[in-house]
């Protein structure tokens, strides 16, 4: 469903935010994205879903080049950024319309997902309202069903849990099995690593913009030869890689400090 | 509270609010080497701009001179000017300070800070009078110095004028801070931010409107009738200026006494009733900005659910399925917000439209009486009954010209990009191919510039009686009007966009391609009206120069946009 092979990105030719990485999630898998601040998660994700354009490498998305065949691969997935900016000038229910439209879903087909999915997710009563009326869980409510409208067959998500109040955040995780639960494939970044332990079928781990460790949580723990939680495999993978890593000058300021949440003992 | 320290704190707050509105901004962050010599062309064309506008007021104050002069009333003129000033100051203040006060992006980074009300509003009004200054020189400065060399002035005259530039915004410019404050904290207006600031705005128009039909009015009078109005009129809107503004009638009173100590007694009584004014209206501050300011960065809504029916409209479920149904939902989506957002109606949409009426006014002012008037009417004449051969063809071309100016000017194509913004990414990941999506960008532009246009044609076919034929001629020059300038315009922005802005002013106002695009207007105006003119060319010639030549540019800047587009959107980056 998703495929990348050999697939390299740098900024201004200088700065390596991914590094010929490979990767390949499967029908019906929920796949975790996991790394550091600055690892190269975004930029991977950005080039998924064409928002970039890769310097080497292919990328598939449901067997569409997302290069040489873009429309096709963008009608294959629904994509949830970090940041749920979309048109705050419109009304939700008109931002709705727009994305039915595009994705050509058909009308009466629309209508009974937008009720389904905003009572769901309780954003029924504010459907009628300008979206720059609405707070940052509201407005990540919002693409998430409009990433969903269509039904992708892989829906693509960038740090989901931001902003979500718990029962919120609880549907999504429950919408993400149901989805790769109907043979569809679930991607998504994180950084609460409580949430990609209890829902990733298979996970990755990025830094320095390579792939350091991909695979099941069993496999991740037969590698690590402990039976750590994957909070604690995930530090020590990112400590021991940035022991070996030399920074370089050009490294952007924005990757220090390296752990959001402290440096290792 | 010590004094120190305070304006210590309140200049440093009001440098950091000045760096985040500076003119670096004008081509984004300066980082590059490439946006900080934009930043300097934007400096350079503001410095333009400037010397401009201070040419033309010095110029009409010699005029003035030398109209009033013989009647020996040429003293009126520092009342004129500096009561311009006050009244420019007020109005432009009012909406300064709505901007700078009230709707920046930066008054949620401020609020949390611990900063005294004083000290946040000491800052901000330094920031709002620093523009005012900006603008009051180009308003009083030129004027006045030509009145002091005309008048041979002695040098303490131009010791008071310096004295009179940095003490008569102030006084003005606290009472609108004041009043906005006042209207800002105790109204209903202002839960509604986007429709205040398009009443703010549309005012403001008016005001400019109003200015353009009183000087096209004045610009009709003889000179000894002219000289008689000011000096009934001058005086009488001095006194109201006067009673309305303290302080006013101090500052006309350092420029006009004979006496130099009683000029520059005037210039200290100027200083000491803006000195209250600023300390008034810090107390008036402490009272009413924060709880004015407090909540506004959130927009008000209904959160009622919509009923089946609504939602049955608003998705429509019972709309025949239509082949370009995503084209017409994408347009409709970037009209929308092109009219929902005050800062894209005021100047892209209502700026179309109100260019016919800045077009009309001078003729509905000017009358019969006006020299350009009658020649354009004698124009008329000639084309109506066939004895100037040469009037249909130029005024064909002149019309040509004006249609490209209308929508080379209104800006929606020069920015149909940057108004995208932070949001662009959904160009980028939308399954519609982006050449569709700039045809439907081009569409809005091309729809909302043949209305401005429509309107335009039919305001001059009515105010000067132009025959039918002749407007339906110029209607066949409209096609290539309307594509020339929008098609430029996007070229512009895929290869400019300006994308990264925190304010939607920034896409629109501070966008060089807006620029460019009347320029590019200018040019293409240029050479259509040059070689009816040099050439004399014939009706039909000029006919074929205004309607096919366009037409085959286009084509061109057509295949050369089918070209572009792919690879530049892939280049530019949200």
């Amino acid at each position: 469903m998703i495929d990348l092979q050999h697939v390299s990105k740098s900024y201004n030719g200088k700065i390596q935010a991914v590094d010929h990485i490979d990767l390949s999630v499967q029908r019906g898998e929920i796949f975790g994205f996991l790394g550091p601040n600055g690892a190269g998660k975004t930029t991977t994700i950005k080039m998924i879903t064409g928002i970039l354009e890769p310097d080497t490498g292919s990328i598939l998305v449901n067997g569409h080049d997302i290069v040489k065949d873009p429309i096709r691969a963008k009608r294959s997935f629904g994509f949830v950024p970090d940041d749920p900016n979309v048109f705050p000038r419109l009304k939700a229910i008109e931002y709705l319309r727009f994305i039915g439209e595009i994705y050509e879903v058909e009308p009466a087909v629309r209508r009974q997902r937008i009720s389904q999915l905003a009572d769901r997710l309780g954003l029924s009563s504010a459907l009628g309202d300008r979206i720059q009326s609405f707070s940052h869980g509201m407005r990540q409510k919002l693409i998430i069903i409009g990433a969903l409208l269509h039904q992708p067959a892989v829906w693509i998500l960038d740090e989901p849990m931001t902003g979500l109040d718990p029962k919120a955040a609880f549907e999504l995780k429950e919408m993400m099995r149901e989805h790769a639960a109907a043979g569809n494939t679930v991607f998504f970044s994180t950084h609460v690593l409580d949430v990609a332990e209890k829902i990733c079928d298979r996970v990755a781990i990025i830094d320095h913009g390579k792939i350091l460790l991909c695979g099941t949580l069993a496999d991740l723990r037969a590698r690590t030869t402990e039976d750590a939680s994957l909070e604690a495999m995930f530090l020590r993978l990112v400590e021991q890689e940035s022991e070996h890593t030399v920074p370089t000058p050009s490294e952007p300021a924005a990757r220090k400090p390296r752990f959001p949440w402290g440096k290792l003992k | 509270m010590n004094a120190l320290p305070t304006l210590r704190r309140i200049l440093l707050l009001a440098l950091a609010i000045f760096r985040g509105n500076s003119f670096a901004n004008f081509a984004g962050d300066a980082q590059t080497k490439k946006k900080r010599l934009s930043g300097l062309g934007s400096v350079l064309l503001f410095v333009f701009l400037a010397g401009y506008f201070a040419f033309m007021t010095g110029g009409s104050a010699l005029a003035l001179y030398d109209l009033l002069a013989p009647l020996q009333v040429q003293s009126l003129l520092p009342g004129l000017y500096v009561s311009s000033s006050v009244l420019v100051v007020f109005i432009f203040g009012a909406l300064y300070v709505l901007s700078v006060f009230y709707y920046a992006s930066d008054v949620d980074k401020i609020l949390p800070l611990p900063f005294h009300p004083e000290e946040v509003i000491g800052a901000k009004f330094l920031v709002v009078a620093a523009y005012e200054y900006v603008f009051v020189a180009g308003v009083l400065l030129p004027p006045l110095l030509v009145y002091g060399v005309k008048n041979q002035a002695a040098w303490s005259y131009y010791g008071l004028l310096l004295g009179v530039y940095l003490l008569l915004p102030l006084i003005p410019l606290a009472l609108a801070t004041i009043l906005t404050m006042m209207i800002m904290r105790f109204t209903p207006l202002t839960k509604n931010k986007d429709r205040f600031k398009v009443i703010a705005g549309v005012l403001l128009l008016f005001v400019s409107i109003g200015f353009s039909y009183v000087s096209s009015s004045l610009s009709t009078r003889s000179g000894a009738d002219l000289a008689a109005f000011f000096s009934a009129r001058v005086e009488q809107t001095a006194r109201l200026t006067a009673a309305v503004f303290p302080g006013t009638a101090f500052a006309v009173g350092a420029l006009t006494q004979r006496s130099t100590l009683g000029s520059f007694g005037q210039l200290a009584l100027l200083a000491l009733v803006s000195g209250a004014a600023l300390l008034f209206l810090l107390a008036a501050g402490r009272l009413l900005y924060f709880k004015g300011v407090i909540g506004l960065s959130t927009a008000a809504s209904r959160r009622k659910a919509l009923s089946g029916d609504e939602l049955d409209r608003q998705l429509g479920v019972h709309a025949q399925p239509h082949p370009i149904a995503a084209f017409a939902v994408y347009m409709q989506k970037d009209f929308r917000i092109l009219v929902r957002t005050p800062i894209f109606l005021m100047n892209n949409v209502i700026m179309n439209f109100l260019f016919p009426l800045f077009l009309a006014l001078p003729i509905l002012g000017a009358g019969t009486q006006d020299e350009d008037i009658r020649q354009l009417q004698g124009l008329v004449q000639g084309l109506v009954d066939g004895t100037d051969p040469q009037a249909a063809p130029l005024f064909l071309a002149i019309l040509f010209g004006l249609i490209v100016f209308v929508n080379g000017t209104n800006g929606i194509a020069e920015s149909a990009l940057s108004r995208e913004g932070s949001q662009f990414y959904i160009m980028k990941i939308i399954p519609m191919s982006y050449s569709r999506q700039i045809a439907a960008k081009l569409a809005v532009a091309g729809a909302m510039g043949l209305a401005g246009t429509g309107i335009s044609l039919v305001l001059l076919v009515v105010l000067l009686r132009l025959p039918l034929w002749f407007f339906a001629l110029c209607a066949l020059t409209i096609p290539g009007a309307l594509l020339l300038p929008n098609l430029s315009g996007i070229i512009f922005e895929l290869y400019w966009p300006k994308l990264h802005w925190d304010n939607e002013q920034k896409a629109v106002k501070q966008n060089l391609n807006v620029l460019y695009g009347m320029v590019a207007a200018l040019v293409f105006a240029g050479l259509a009206i040059a070689p009816v003119i040099v050439l004399q060319l014939t009706l039909p010639a000029a006919v074929i120069l205004l309607v096919a030549l366009p037409l085959v540019l286009s084509a061109g800047l057509l295949i050369l946009l089918r070209r572009l587009i792919p690879a530049r959107m892939q280049a530019i980056s949200p």
